[in-house]
């Protein structure tokens, strides 16, 4: 009996040549189209002509998306490398990843456009990305990996650190606890067709269509917030920590996310350090007093 | 090698309690299963905190140890951890478990049984053998025995017949609040153990009111059942106590009261084999602060 579709357990994830442990994805392609319509020949009827439809009319290169939701293995991440993997803080460029596998498609030309996982206790740590794909995807055929040693990162044993003007929470709150933790990074890329690319007629000889000549990065962004019991007092306009009379010499917030397994084994540690971008309180009923707190990092 | 029941002994706060029928303690680990795409199911791995049960039945045969009240009259189990052990082999064997807090403690009797008490207990911290493994550090309360004739039920507004039976129980509902682990950018560099993991709960809270309910049975002879439409009308609120004295001495041994209680069913029951009974059933609301009035 054939199996038309592709089962879960036989459609690895792989980007840049790189297995994942993914455990969800979607790709997705989205032709960007209007409908042309002219107007037709002479109409006696109403003394004028009509407007008819005649095709749909490309007005971009042909982009997609691709989302994954992943857990971060140490096998596979030593420590900090994750960062390399995902290009996702200093040292960034505008290179494309190439040779990526979703099931049974296969696809170059891929951007990564934001990264982020959660942290809270107890819990497994899964991370996600989006990625920009430019061009068309290739069928390929399905593919399987094996996992010898599955150590991946978890809330058990990561921990966090929060800091305000260099002093810890604790010594500005009191006994600061972080009930959970988000970190995210955003990325804004400039893509660059050459003029009239698009109207070369080797542009059409493969699915891709057009692909951009360059793809550069527009800024980067990283955020981190925590729910925790308290919030931090004494927030001046400028975003930071003010406990004395004058706001010289006051350094930025940060915020530390360290990745551990579940093992013990160090996986990536995440920071984000700049002004603290909001903190809001809120109560109600049945609940406990949540504190919220966002410090982002102006990266590019 | 096997210890049979006279060889153990249930040690909770400090005092090794009597009349101790069965005792279980339980643990589970809530897991998830890893699925990755390409190659299936990897493992499964803890995704919640670690909590147990530890369950305490009894024969009220002495003033329960457990129950003890503040300054301000508030059972102090509503606010408190409390531990305990299963202890054997001359103490020096035992299943235990730390921040333990009642979530529900009730109280039966019949016409004829000694009261049974049923503690049920959430454990926070430890649970498992060697943990808590201590003798018990505090004297217990002198044996007394009610009977019949000495369990006594009062509302506060109409004389009660004969009663068969009741029950009552409070019930606790706890929020344990769990943070992530704690430490610093100088652990992560220098490879060391952080100070505070933050294995257990930093803040565990009763959510109030506590709800307590007391049902009991009785013979029906002077009592009449209310009108069901009357009664949902007026709403009265009563407050029943049940006392439970020493058969001798008449000394309370155990009280239990109901303040502002409400009466919220009430069912009659006639079979050709047994006389007309009626249970009724009051629902009651303890606060934290602003008592219900």
């Amino acid at each position: 009996m054939s199996k038309p579709y592709l089962r879960f357990e036989d459609g690895k994830i792989s980007l840049g040549g790189k297995d994942l442990d993914v455990s969800s994805a979607s790709l997705s392609l989205n032709p960007s189209l209007e409908p042309e319509r002219v107007y037709g020949d002479y109409d006696a009827a109403i003394a004028g002509a009509k407007t008819e439809f005649v095709k749909h009319a490309a007005v971009s290169p042909l982009r997609g998306q691709l989302e994954i939701k992943f857990l971060i293995n140490s096998d596979k991440f030593t420590t900090n490398n994750i960062d390399k993997l995902f290009d996702i803080r200093n040292g960034m460029n505008g290179d494309a990843i190439h040779g990526n596998i979703v099931g049974r498609y296969f696809f170059d030309n891929m951007y990564l456009k934001s990264f982020s996982f959660s942290l809270s206790p107890y819990s497994v740590i899964e991370a996600s990305a989006s990625y920009d794909i430019f061009g068309s995807v290739k069928k390929t055929s399905e593919r399987r990996f094996n996992i010898t040693n599955l150590n991946i990162a978890h809330g058990l044993k990561s921990f966090g650190e929060m800091k305000a003007n260099n002093q810890s929470a604790d010594n500005i709150s009191g006994q600061f606890e972080i009930s959970s933790l988000q970190y995210s990074i955003q990325v804004n890329r400039k893509v660059h067709y050459h003029i009239r690319g698009s109207e070369h007629s080797s542009v059409a000889t493969t699915a891709n269509g057009a692909l951009p000549a360059r793809v550069s990065l527009e800024n980067i962004e990283a955020e981190m917030s925590v729910e925790s019991n308290e919030i931090i007092p004494n927030l001046n306009p400028y975003g930071d920590y003010q406990s004395g009379t004058t706001v010289d010499g006051l350094s930025s917030a940060s915020l530390s996310a360290f990745l551990y397994t579940l093992q013990g084994d160090k996986v990536a540690k995440f920071s984000c350090t700049g002004k603290i971008q909001s903190e809001s309180l809120s109560i109600s009923e049945g609940q406990y007093a949540k504190g919220n707190l966002t410090i982002r990092e102006i990266i590019k | 090698m096997s210890f049979s029941n006279y060889q153990q002994k249930v040690v909770i706060d400090g005092v090794a309690l009597s009349g101790v029928q069965d005792v279980n303690g339980s643990y589970g680990i809530s897991e998830k299963p890893i699925r990755i795409a390409g190659v299936g199911f990897v493992d499964a791995l803890v995704n919640a905190p670690l909590e147990g049960n530890f369950t305490i039945s009894r024969k009220m045969v002495s003033r329960d140890p457990l129950i003890q009240f503040d300054s301000l009259g508030k059972y102090t189990y509503d606010e408190n951890e409390i531990s305990g052990a299963i202890l054997y082999e001359n103490d020096t064997k035992g299943f235990g478990f730390t921040k333990g807090r009642v979530t529900r403690y009730s109280v039966n009797c019949a016409v004829g049984e000694i009261p049974d008490i049923q503690t049920d207990i959430t454990v926070y911290g430890d649970l498992g053998s060697g943990v808590m493994t201590q003798s018990e550090t505090q004297s217990h309360p002198p044996i007394q025995y009610p009977d019949q004739s000495s369990i006594s039920i009062n509302v506060s507004d109409f004389q009660l017949d004969a009663i068969t039976d009741f029950s009552y129980s409070r019930s606790l509902n706890l929020e344990a609040v769990y943070a992530i682990p704690k430490g610093t950018s100088s652990d992560w560099d220098n490879d060391i153990d952080i100070s505070n993991p933050n294995l257990d709960p930093v803040q565990i809270d009763t959510q109030y009111p506590i709800e307590t309910d007391i049902n009991f049975t009785m013979i029906v002879n002077n009592y009449q059942i209310k009108e069901m439409k009357d009664k949902i009308r007026s709403a009265p609120k009563s407050n029943v106590s049940i006392q439970i004295k020493d058969a001798e001495t008449d000394a309370i041994i155990n009280a239990f009261t109901g303040q502002n209680v409400r009466l919220t069913s009430e069912s009659i029951s006639s079979s050709t084999e047994d006389e007309m009974t009626i249970s009724l059933t009051y629902k009651g609301y303890e606060t934290l602060h602003n008592p219900v009035s």
